[in-house]
């Protein structure tokens, strides 16, 4: 059996990229997962029983803001949007992450 | 932070509204995903299922965000406490003075109103409060006069008209 090329979200990065996702438009819940798994090209799995949840911590951060509106197919949805202090903290975040990133890659090629 | 006491103040009071949005909302996601698995050719019952599935248990994630509403309540209401207090400990004159201020305050709010309350909210103790009347005479300077003692009570007997006679008693110290 070839190993599963879908990877679990590792811990606390799925705050990051649902605030990635928002960093252009407002999304409804469905359409960030959907984004993530896109632009992951379908590596990246959001646990939708994790995904409800984060939305609503992130809401209670501050760091997105939720809206009814209307979606592309005229059914009411709520919709989410990065506020000014949520921009700020994909800013850092973002910025942590390619630190760690890097520094995680640079340890494992120098043995 | 005025966000989330905002969210927090919502949550207390909009809670059945709440979860009734929450439920569209995960309801919504479920129509997306049918949607979605429907155009990859499976029939509609199957494309319901999966969506279920894939989902999750609907009342788990429900719980869940509860508990991150819940969560969020109960630990900043905690921090607020402790940091109140902290500030409390550092600065004991100015709590005391904050404590004295308040108590003063309502100390004396408590005894205007009581007074307040007394004479003017309450009405007189008598059965019928308009029936009561106050008998006084004047002299021909125009001053105003009280009774004796001893024309009270003839009065008294000779009032028929008046159920209830009743002296109003004034002491005056010569």
């Amino acid at each position: 059996m070839p190993p599963d090329p879908r990877l679990d979200l590792l811990q606390g990065t799925l705050d990051l990229l649902i605030l990635r996702t928002l960093q252009v438009n407002s999304l409804h819940g469905w359409a960030i997962s959907e984004r993530i798994q896109q632009i992951s090209g379908d590596v990246l799995q959001v646990n939708q029983g994790s995904l409800y949840p984060a939305l609503h911590r992130l809401e209670h951060k501050g760091l997105i803001r939720a809206e009814w509106g209307v979606s592309e197919l005229g059914r009411r949805a709520r919709f989410y949007k990065l506020t000014a202090t949520g921009k700020k903290q994909l800013e850092v975040e973002s910025d942590n992450w390619a630190r760690f990133a890097h520094a995680m890659g640079r340890v494992l090629e120098s043995a | 932070m005025i966000g989330d006491l905002f969210l927090r103040v919502r949550a207390l009071f909009l809670r059945r509204r709440i979860e009734a949005d929450l439920d569209d909302e995960i309801q919504f996601h479920i129509e997306m995903q049918t949607r979605k698995n429907l155009q990859t050719g499976m029939d509609t019952a199957e494309a319901r299922r999966r969506a279920d599935f894939e989902f999750g248990r609907a009342a788990a994630v429900r719980e869940e965000c509860r508990d991150e509403r819940r969560i969020n309540l109960a630990e900043t209401l905690l921090q607020d406490i402790r940091y109140a207090l902290r500030g409390f400990r550092r600065a004991p004159l100015f709590a005391l003075t904050v404590v004295a201020t308040i108590g003063l305050g309502l100390g004396v709010n408590t005894a205007v109103f009581t007074i307040f309350n007394a004479y003017i909210l309450r009405r007189f103790a008598v059965s019928d409060a308009y029936s009561l009347y106050q008998l006084n005479w004047l002299n021909r300077a125009g001053r105003g006069h009280g009774f004796t003692w001893r024309q009270y009570q003839e009065l008294r007997t000779n009032a028929r008209h008046f159920p209830i006679f009743t002296p109003r008693v004034r002491c005056r110290y010569a």
